[in-house]
């Protein structure tokens, strides 16, 4: 076994814990902090997005404005309080396995999997609509004709493409990140001792939260 | 370090109650209903800063409070510090780039173009 | 004693524990494994073969610029060696190597801690980067791509060449970039051993954490780069493409905005093995540890802000011409604070002269030259000049090859006794060096004055007033490659005929010395204690090699 040659001292080791830590909580902070440095690199990730939003908006912000309009802005606040909702049970995910209350934690889990599922549903309704209506990037950009949109109004759905997409990416990771720890709650993996997968897993869906806050307004409410 | 106290030291730190992630969920319905509210109002060019303000409120109370920023290690707040700084860089020397180019450079339907009747560069 | 054992715990004579190579067989068992030692090993057996390969592309295209005109190969092809030349040698050896190979094998040694944090995240770093290597070599079977390994857009978006796999193999390599980046960084903040407080950190830790922390910041930036062009070569969806109110200049932005902060991913961890060498071949303490720490990530902040150096000609703005060129030269500083502080420990100490540390008196030539040429550059009036030139390309050869590749071998030289328990022949090892030196200084220094003579980069043909320089740049590269390979084949036959090495052949004062050569499996078998700095000597004498 690998923790032969390793003398961490005389105690009963937690079963979680790996041979290269010395104690749990140290394993702990290691994963946190290691979550928010590979979210530091998602909000990097994103940020090419915002940029080329923010390049072409300032070229054309009539054009985007224009666009905006016909986006649909109803579902685009409810797919905002679904995301909002979501973090808040992920929260009270690992608020509930703290106290070693498994139960609820599924539970939380198992509606922040649904909130998921229902963004991703809203979303496909608005990618169907803008595909029937014509409104999609760059060269497939071919208004229907009740819609009167200037050309450069293009840019503004490869960017809200873009970056929706890549959205829609990361919930869909998020749900399976969800449904795994799910799984690994129901089996009884968790206790208030050790629940580093759901705290991590927390901070991960945050994020995809975060990026929504921030695209709501920027695509949605162009004014 | 016994077993018993790892497992504790964890645990610290006083927990917040159910009820305070849920007052925190209403604030941030409270805030949504807000941006929505200022893009019915026509501020002008304030519009924008407006509705960017309110979105880092709402991602502000997100990072502190669902995801426990508040009273966690200096670390885990430098970096996110650190990746906004390094965006805000990014996109404010890309969009400084384009508002200072030759004006005939952009593109002909954009903001920058203008050409009077006369043929002249505005 | 340097790493004290932690008093209660009992007294394993690591002697008798089987060392990191011998404690497992099977192919598996090297496969699978998480080891961090392992996994360096892994990483240098890939990193070989794409810096052999990548210099195999470089010949090529040298051996083609002997003759103005058509040599060995058409313009098409001509265009595809370089292209491939750079994409392998920046993506897929000066990126991973020295982070990868001594990062990994290192930076749990030197810290006291049995592995990395994250260790089965740290194989599928290697794995990831594996998979780039096989999905940029299937590219290159399928005729790979003529864009330069900077895939300007338009051209890169609308080439018919195989630009996808390329672009997707970068993409994945991206992310093995990053997680490596995570886990060191993660690893230095909570398994640093007893004793171990920041100021008493290795200099070389101190260069992969902010390594590490542009990683971590700036890939993600050219991955999603990187895929919009993609997207765009696939669907025609117009992002960078003028027809459809895109800009080429955006790609160029985003592009640089992670690719210059990605060559200092490359040379600051060569910068941490300089340090290394100076402190072990000086045989005295460095001077100004503290500077050469916190410079580090004045270089690696100010890397950040200077990507746009590299659009001065592109069409970019005046004003951020101006902004970028002035910050641009300000890293110029802190690269000097390094420079100084590795003389002054140089000055009046005992130099013990061997093959690791040619290598890095050849660094230091290399890349003050290059760094001024970088300075130069910055200056934009000069710079109209010299864009698309070959003084652009000596500029970050010098740096690149010069800097990175010397510290590579000298570092792959220094610590082989430790990685691999024997020792190899430094009679040998020094004539390499020398070569190697020459080679560089012969191949690059010519393409300095082709440059500045007007003879633009990435050209298959040129005027004949230019050959002379040409050949004499094709001639030394021979010798380069002949130097390197004299150095592999030196060390391939240390590695199977060589005596065996003691824990500290060359007598050195830092960490890692104190452990068997090779390491046990798991470093330590007790929790080790630092009670002293590094590079403190505490009268370790140097054991002579046997032949």
């Amino acid at each position: 076994m690998q923790t032969d040659a390793i003398d961490h001292g005389h105690e009963a080791k937690p079963t979680h814990l790996r041979f290269q830590f010395s104690d749990s909580a140290r394993q702990f902070h290691a994963a946190k902090f290691g979550m928010w440095l590979f979210l530091g690199q998602e909000v990097m990730f994103f940020s090419a997005l915002f940029c080329a939003y923010a390049y072409y908006r300032n070229q054309f912000p009539d054009a985007f404005w224009h666009a905006s309009q016909h986006l649909n802005t109803k579902f685009g606040l409810w797919e905002t309080v679904d995301l909002l909702t979501s973090s808040l049970t992920v929260a009270l995910a690992i608020h509930f396995i703290r106290q070693g209350k498994r139960g609820l934690t599924s539970a939380m889990l198992i509606i922040t999997i649904l909130c998921a599922f229902i963004f991703l549903g809203m979303h496909s309704f608005e990618y169907y609509t803008e595909f029937h209506e014509g409104l999609l990037p760059g060269r497939f950009f071919h208004p229907e004709a009740s819609i009167h949109l200037p050309p450069e109004s293009a840019m503004f759905f490869t960017c809200y493409f873009f970056v929706t997409v890549l959205h829609s990416i990361h919930v869909i990771i998020g749900i399976i990140v969800l449904a795994i720890i799910l799984a690994f709650n129901l089996r009884g993996k968790y206790s208030s001792a050790y629940y580093t997968h759901v705290e991590v897993g927390g901070l991960y869906w945050h994020l995809v939260d975060l990026v929504w806050i921030f695209l709501f307004p920027l695509l949605y409410l162009i004014t | 370090m016994t077993a018993h106290a790892e497992s504790h030291s964890a645990h610290e730190k006083k927990h917040h109650g159910a009820g305070f992630y849920i007052g925190i969920w209403i604030f941030l319905l409270f805030c949504t209903a807000a941006t929505y509210g200022a893009a019915q109002v026509d501020m002008g060019a304030w519009n924008l800063p407006v509705g960017l303000a309110i979105a880092t409120l709402k991602g502000a109370v997100v990072c502190l409070f669902f995801m426990h920023l508040w009273g966690d290690t200096r670390a885990n707040q430098f970096i996110l510090i650190l990746s906004l700084l390094f965006v805000t860089l990014m996109i404010s020397m890309t969009l400084a780039d384009v508002n200072t180019r030759f004006p005939l450079t952009a593109p002909p339907n954009s903001q920058r173009f203008k050409v009077n009747p006369n043929g002249q560069l505005e | 004693m340097s790493l004290a054992v932690v008093p209660e715990a009992a007294p394993h004579e690591a002697a008798q524990e089987p060392d990191y190579i011998r404690a497992k067989s099977g192919v598996l068992s090297w496969l699978l494994t998480v080891d961090h030692k392992r996994i360096a090993l892994l990483y240098l057996g890939t990193v070989t073969i794409t810096f052999f390969l990548g210099g195999l592309f470089a010949l090529a295209l040298r051996t083609e610029l002997l003759v103005p005109d058509h040599g060995i190969m058409d313009a098409m092809t001509y265009n595809r060696m370089f292209t491939l030349h750079g994409v392998t040698m920046v993506f897929f050896f000066m990126i991973p190597a020295i982070p990868g190979v001594f990062g990994n094998f290192f930076l749990p040694i030197m810290i006291g801690a049995h592995d990395v944090a994250f260790p089965r995240l740290n194989l599928l770093s290697y794995y990831l980067y594996l998979a780039a290597v096989i999905l940029g070599l299937w590219g290159m079977i399928h005729g790979g791509t003529d864009t330069g390994w900077t895939f300007y857009t338009p051209y890169s978006t609308t080439t018919t060449t195989a630009v996808l796999p390329i672009l997707a193999a970068a993409f994945i390599n991206g992310f093995s970039s990053i997680l490596t980046g995570v886990n060191f960084i993660v690893t230095i903040h909570t398994l640093r051993a007893d004793g171990l407080h920041w100021m008493r950190l290795p200099l070389f830790l101190w260069s992969i954490y902010g390594t590490a922390v542009i990683q971590v910041l700036a890939t993600p930036v050219i991955g999603i780069t990187l895929a919009l062009a993609g997207v765009e070569h696939f669907l025609g969806t117009g992002i960078f493409d003028p027809a459809h109110g895109g800009d080429p200049i955006l790609f160029q932005h985003l592009f640089w905005f992670y690719s210059h902060p990605a060559v200092y991913i490359m040379v600051l961890p060569a910068f941490g093995v300089a340090s290394e060498l100076v402190g072990a071949f000086t045989r005295k303490p460095l001077v100004g540890y503290k500077m050469i720490a916190l410079s580090t990530f004045g270089i690696a902040f100010v890397g950040f802000l200077a990507w746009g150096h590299h659009l001065f000609t592109s069409g970019q703005s005046a004003v951020d011409a101006g902004v970028f060129g002035f910050v641009s030269m300000l890293i110029g500083i802190f690269t000097s604070i390094k420079i100084f502080n590795w003389v002054a420990s140089m000055y009046k100490a005992s130099i013990y002269m061997t093959s690791p540390f040619l290598y890095t008196l050849g660094f230091f030539f290399l890349t003050v030259f290059g760094g001024m040429s970088g300075v130069a550059l910055a200056t934009i009036s000069l710079d109209v000049h010299w864009q698309d030139t070959y003084f652009v390309i000596a500029h970050f050869h010098f740096i690149m090859a010069g800097g990175v590749v010397l510290m590579f071998v000298g570092g792959l030289h220094y610590w082989f006794p430790k990685m691999f328990g024997k020792l190899y022949n430094e009679g040998w090892a020094m004539v390499a060096a020398v070569l190697v030196i020459l080679g560089f200084i012969g191949t690059f220094t010519p393409q300095f004055l082709l440059g500045n003579e007007g003879m633009p980069r990435r050209y298959y043909s040129y005027p004949p007033h230019f050959q002379f320089l040409h050949v004499t740049s094709t001639i030394f590269a021979y010798i380069l490659g002949m130097g390197l390979l004299l150095a592999l084949i030196n060390l391939i036959i240390g590695l199977i005929n060589g005596p065996r090495a003691g824990n500290n052949p060359w007598g050195a004062p830092q960490y890692e010395w104190d452990t068997p050569s090779p390491p046990p499996e798991h470093n330590f078998s007790a929790t080790p204690v630092i009670n002293r700095d590094p590079y403190e000597y505490r009268g370790q004498e140097i054991i002579e090699n046997a032949n």
